[in-house]
């Protein structure tokens, strides 16, 4: 299980932006969790509580928003979304060549601060 | 008042008749602020929250990381392989394999990446390649600055070694999540395991262009299907090379071998 090194690099990242910002207290931080990311939601989520335990960020919420993979096909140009995130052709001509345009990454979208 | 035009410090925008051309400037400036000493009442209650967007990768530091290590290799013309494979699939034997064929021919490498013991470099000591282990401890895969903190005394100053190879600690999930800096990720996997491995992890075999089947001696013994296999890596990376080999055996060494050569070549 990584989510525990990433949730300690996501709660630094937070830290840095909070002093950046003049921020005081963490609300809660906004987390967009692609499907291709390697990283597991709930494991996420576990983890996050106990990254900032004992920090000033302690009780803050964690919301993780879910992203699909869509995909941009290069051989007829259709963006499509596949059934299952390991699907990885062009839903409507069938095609190999596509390009991941959303689903393949972990973003750190905003944080509620006070 | 404007030294100009005598004008009343004036609205922002005044003129001046003059000739085109004519250098001037205005150097007056009608700013002002709004620092003053009385206090407000705020007659709410509530603390002042705002919301900070972002938008920012969280992997980010890592991969600066990663692009750091990127940029050292190439500054070298030294080309990274990152071997990743749940563990058991045979890395570290055809990493013996590979050494011993490499030798002479061309000179690398390794990086072993384990929870625990040096057992792997022990294994690969004496091949003629320079071997570092890193021990993760509680970490289950390796981190672009593992990696970058062994490069110099992986390649001191003016070595031969064009290749470098990292064993990943042996794990088909965690290691997908970190780029280490490498330039092409390898998966492997091996006939003992289900042939629709690379649709459960479609993360790595996405990632992964190159993916190595091992152990092939003992399909014989196995109710295991190589097209469904190949099927499933190509579900998830339709342009995967794959190569079918046995380390014991040596079926299959060939290929891979003269892959690896012309691919640092």
């Amino acid at each position: 299980m990584h989510e525990l090194n990433i949730a300690m690099a996501l709660v630094e990242q937070i830290r840095e932006f909070m002093v950046k910002e003049n921020a005081h207290e963490l609300i809660s931080a906004t987390v967009a969790v692609g499907a291709l990311s390697g990283v597991e939601a709930d494991a996420l989520a576990f983890c996050f509580p106990l990254a900032i335990e004992g920090t000033p960020m302690q009780g803050a919420q964690l919301h993780l928003e879910p992203v699909p993979v869509r995909l941009r096909c290069r051989s007829c140009e259709a963006k499509s979304q596949p059934e299952e995130s390991h699907m990885l052709h062009c839903v409507v001509c069938g095609s190999g060549q596509v390009e991941i345009v959303t689903g393949h990454d972990l973003i750190l979208q905003s944080l509620e601060v006070s | 008042m404007c030294q100009d035009c005598g004008c009343d410090s004036g609205p922002p925008l005044h003129s001046h008749p003059h000739a085109h051309g004519t250098p001037h400037d205005h150097p007056h400036d009608h700013g002002h602020d709004h620092t003053h000493d009385h206090t407000h009442d705020h007659t709410h209650d509530h603390t002042h929250e705002r919301t900070i967007l972002l938008e920012t990768r969280v992997m980010a530091k890592n991969a600066a990381l990663a692009e750091q290590n990127r940029q050292w290799l190439a500054a070298r013309r030294i080309r990274a392989i990152n071997l990743i494979s749940s563990p058991g699939a045979g890395k570290t034997l055809l990493l013996e394999r590979t050494l011993e064929l490499l030798r002479d021919r061309l000179p690398c490498a390794v990086l072993v990446g384990d929870v625990q013991t040096d057992h792997d470099a022990r294994r690969l000591q004496g091949k003629g390649a320079r071997v570092c282990q890193i021990e993760t401890r509680t970490s289950c895969h390796l981190d672009a600055r593992q990696v970058g903190q062994r490069l110099p005394e992986l390649f001191p100053v003016g070595g031969p070694e064009r290749l470098l190879i990292i064993e990943n600690v042996g794990n088909l999930v965690c290691p997908a999540a970190f780029d280490l800096g490498e330039d092409l990720k390898i998966a492997l996997l091996s006939v003992t395991e289900g042939e629709d491995k690379p649709v459960k992890y479609p993360t790595l075999f996405h990632q992964a262009p190159v993916v190595v089947i091992t152990k092939v001696d003992l399909m014989p013994h196995l109710d295991w299907k190589m097209e469904r296999c190949r099927a499933a890596i190509l579900q998830v990376r339709p342009d995967a090379r794959i190569f079918e080999l046995s380390a014991t055996t040596g079926v299959g060494m060939t290929a891979w071998i003269e892959f690896l050569e012309q691919w640092v070549a």
